[in-house]
């Protein structure tokens, strides 16, 4: 359970193919929500589908494809390699 | 037997199939599209069962039950105050874990539900083995599978629910024990509730479901709380006490301990019960979507996408177009034959069947438009498509679900104003539904392929289409405008899922085009008739109006020196002048005109050959002339007297009926207000035509029919061409393409705006600024135009 800053990385920055665990969310409670609701909350994990340039991806959680505009995706904080 | 009267309601995800399920129990045909947020206000029906009546109430797609949105609270009072005796809970088996997160809510209610198992053959396809009663047993109520779109399941449904509701099998909903920090506060406040809140309100609310919802921080609930005026207050120190302990204790706040343990709940109850069969190979969908959503392909394509639509409406159209247009035409030439009551044959002929016909005439490219439409939506391209635009979307000030709205508007702009629901953020909202309207509207189409074609018709394609980019420039530069001007501040992030590809079925595309199709022709028949018939009353009458030359009198005169021409030829001959047209070698000289005109074109590099056959069948002027010598001089002045005397009658009937529409009441309103759309370069005849538009656009072209042929012999669309060429440029015909475009959206859409926005204000300025845009535009490229020398 021990956060470690320097593991966080954005999900854009995130390898694409591969599962990543998301960390948290850094933004306001509206987004967080919204998150939730596709089921992108702390401890999911997402795979990076496609990347439309500038921070606009497709991502997979579950069974669950989404879309992610730049001004959410960069608020996603996964982390790269774990277990 | 009497039936008793019951209420069922659907809730469930976006795109989980809600709406299928709902048309499958009721015979409806309410919209369902392969996109979340296809329906966006609750839709209700019936059907009838041999022990019930139930009332069935389709509700908009929502992911839980917070206050975040206007949906979730608008559904989850639904299920609490307005006492549905069932919920039936659609989950989309093919996404179990995620659509548990709303089941594990709704259990939460308390009240009695049943689990819509549904896209059974989808989750059958990924591999998944789902234990019924396993998940019955977790979730304590029943569960029922559904392939909603093939109609499978709903008579098990309809039976459980009937069980249910006689008492035979109780339901159960099963809640979530969250940690003990949490239950032990539940518990507390549960207790603090019922001794604070009345009887009535508790019975709306239950006791620990407010508990659970005050914990959270539900604000929705919190003001509802406040608004009763209670007495006795602490309870909301209480409630912040509860949780700023759990949050010191857990380290977290509640509402994301409580989410989490949903989740938890979902996840638990997914991998308890479904097994996987088989691994998904990586599947066609994904494949797919990494071509269309990818950097490098995806503007292309999505170009390529929205062009071929063009053509497609365009090309295909035009050949079903000939023959509606061909059969009003005969229906008209029918009618003019057998009417003998010379006002009633006007009324039918002109006003009904030259108003009517025009517009009926495009049902097909209609038709098409919306099969389209019905394409992108069902297939699952949509979500994709505003994904794609959202950057430039973005740059202009909107949002790419705008995209949603404005491929929407294309069809019918009342649908896309309610389709700006799926926007979360209001100002986006704002701004789009003020952009939608400059999306043409098939009821514009009209407009444009009659006036293109008459006007351009070697480029008619191209023209229609620059009329629609247009459309689309001025809505990005407009957006761009208000988001700068009226409503500054950034629009919502993106963040949308993509339903899985479906092969969209045969039945849902007939039933998108036939609901479409026969809206149409509803509205052709109802308030285009209507219109017609006042607009051809109004440009008939006064049926005698004073006439600026005497046009009985041109005629009695010109009929005096065609007789008088007549005698001057026929006097040589010992004829008199009516056994003109009969006098044989006249007639053998026609005859021989005729045959030469016919084959003449069939054998036009062969003329020698011409004159050769003439001269076998004894029928060339020389023949004919030898052997009744010194006629063909005198053929020759008979047959240019003919064109004459032709020509001048109708060139008088033409002028006679042309002063008539403008003497007509239509013609003095028309002129009345044409000052302020003559630098446009329109007329009395523009105006009025735009000023019946407001009704419905379709008009436009029903109008121009009836004024154009009032008191016209022929009724051919072709015809109604060539006057629309004596009485407009290229470039007038251009720019009132372009008005036609911008202004004032018809009465039903200003209507929908209102009612969206619920501003007087907004819907104001929304008729308003097209307008006015609608004027400034055309002026610019009429009077630039005439610059240019295109006038
Ligand atoms: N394969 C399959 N497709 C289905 C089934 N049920 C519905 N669909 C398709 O799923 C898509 C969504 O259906 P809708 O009925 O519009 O979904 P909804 O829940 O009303 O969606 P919203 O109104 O957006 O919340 C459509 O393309 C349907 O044809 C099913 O059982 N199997
Ligand atoms: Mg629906």
């Amino acid at each position: 359970m021990r956060r470690d800053k320097t593991r966080e990385i954005p999900l854009p920055f995130a390898p694409p193919g591969k599962e990543v665990k998301v960390i948290r969310i850094v933004g306001g409670e509206g987004m967080k929500h919204r998150l939730m609701n596709l089921a992108i909350h702390p401890g999911s994990r997402i795979k990076l589908l496609s990347a439309f340039g500038r921070g606009r991806l497709v991502v997979q959680t579950g069974e669950t494809r989404i879309a992610l505009g730049r001004g959410i995706s960069y608020h996603i904080m996964v982390n790269n390699d774990d277990n | 037997m009497k039936r008793k009267s019951c209420t069922l309601c659907i809730v469930g995800n976006p795109n989980s199939g809600k709406t299928t399920l709902f048309n499958a129990l009721t015979g409806a045909r309410q919209h369902v599209g392969n996109w979340p947020g296809v329906t966006v206000e609750k839709k209700e029906g019936t059907v009838v069962t041999d022990e019930f009546n139930f009332k069935v109430v389709d509700l908009p797609g929502i992911y839980s039950l917070t206050a975040y949105s206007l949906e979730e609270v608008v559904s989850r009072d639904f299920i609490l105050t307005e006492h549905p005796d069932i919920v039936i809970n659609i989950v989309d088996a093919s996404n179990l874990e995620r659509n548990l997160y709303l089941t594990a809510q709704i259990l939460e209610l308390g009240v009695p539900v049943i689990i819509a198992l549904n896209m059974m053959d989808e989750a059958e396809k990924k591999g998944f083995d789902i234990k019924i009663p396993l998940l019955e047993k977790l979730l304590g109520v029943p569960v029922v599978t559904t392939i909603a779109s093939r109609g499978t399941g709903k008579k098990n449904l309809l039976e459980k629910t009937t069980a249910f509701l006689q008492g035979k099998t109780p339901i159960a909903p099963r809640k979530i024990t969250y940690r003990k920090e949490i239950e032990a506060a539940l518990s507390r406040l549960q207790g603090r509730i019922e001794t604070t809140f009345s009887k009535d309100f508790l019975h709306l609310y239950p006791p620990r479901w407010l508990a659970l919802k005050l914990l959270e921080g539900d604000e929705d609930v919190i003001k509802k709380c406040h608004s009763l005026n209670l007495s006795d207050k602490t309870i909301f120190s209480e409630v912040e006490k509860e949780a700023d302990k759990i949050a010191k204790i857990l380290g977290d706040d509640p509402e994301t301990l409580i989410a989490d343990q949903r989740y938890g709940f979902a996840s638990g109850a997914f991998h308890e019960a479904v097994k996987l069969k088989f691994r998904d190979r990586i599947s066609v969908s994904d494949q797919v979507d990494k071509a269309l959503t990818s950097r490098i392909l995806g503007i292309p394509l999505f170009i390529l996408v929205i062009w071929g639509a063009f053509q497609l409406t365009f090309t295909l159209g035009e050949i079903p177009m000939n023959w509606i247009a061909s059969l009003f035409n005969g229906m008209g030439n029918l009618f003019s034959h057998w009417i003998t009551i010379e006002w009633l044959r006007s009324l039918i002929v002109d006003g009904i069947i030259g108003g009517v016909g025009s517009v009926m005439v495009f049902l097909p490219n209609i038709l098409i438009l919306f099969l389209i439409i019905a394409l992108l939506e069902d297939t699952g391209y949509m979500a994709r498509a505003a994904f794609i635009s959202d950057r430039v979307m973005h740059f202009f000030g909107l949002h790419g679900k705008s995209f949603i709205p404005m491929v929407i508007g294309f069809g019918c702009n009342v649908p896309a104003i309610m389709a700006t629901r799926v926007l979360e953020n209001n100002k986006d909202r704002v701004i789009t539904i003020l952009i939608v309207t400059l999306m043409s509207c098939s009821a514009r189409l009209p407009i444009y392929v009659l006036f293109a074609g008459a006007f351009f018709p070697k480029h008619a394609g191209n023209v229609v289409f620059s009329i629609y980019l247009l459309g689309i420039v001025l809505a990005v530069v407009m957006a761009r405008i208000f988001r700068k001007v009226l409503l500054p501040g950034e629009s919502a992030p993106f963040v949308m899922e993509l339903p899985p590809y479906r092969l969209p079925t045969l039945k849902g595309l007939m039933i998108h085009m036939w609901d479409r199709g026969s809206m149409y022709v509803q509205k052709a028949g109802t308030i285009i008739l209507a219109g017609s018939v006042l607009i051809w009353f109004l440009s008939s009458y006064p049926s005698h109006p004073k006439f600026s030359v005497d046009y009985t009198h041109l005629l009695k005169t010109e009929n005096t020196r065609h007789q008088t021409a007549l005698a001057n030829i026929a006097s040589p001959l010992n004829l008199s002048p009516d056994a003109l047209k009969d006098f044989t070698p006249f007639k053998n000289y026609e005859k021989a005109q005729r045959i030469f005109k016919k084959e003449s074109s069939v054998l036009l590099q062969k003329q020698c050959d011409l004159t050769q056959s003439l001269k076998t069948r004894n029928l060339s002027w020389h023949q004919i002339e030898e052997q009744y010598p010194g006629t063909l001089p005198l053929y020759r002045q008979y047959e240019r007297e003919s064109i004459r005397h032709q020509e001048t009658i109708e060139d008088l009937a033409s002028r006679r009926s042309a002063e008539k529409a403008s003497l007509s009441y239509a013609g003095h309103m028309g002129r009345f207000a044409s000052p302020i759309l003559a630098p446009l370069g329109f007329d009395w005849r523009n105006t009025i035509a735009l000023i019946s538009g407001l009704v419905a656009k379709e008009i436009v072209v029903g109008t121009m029919g009836v004024i154009y042929q009032v008191g016209e012999s022929s009724h051919e669309n072709q015809k109604l061409m060539e006057n629309l060429r004596k009485h407009m440029t290229p470039l007038t015909a251009y720019a009132f393409m372009v008005f036609c475009l911008i202004y004032l959206p018809c009465i039903a859409t200003i209507g929908v705006i209102r009612r969206e926005l619920n501003s007087w204000k907004w819907t104001f300025f929304s008729a308003s600024y097209t307008t006015v845009l609608a004027w400034v535009v055309s002026f610019v490229i009429f009077q630039g135009g005439k610059l240019l020398g295109l006038g």
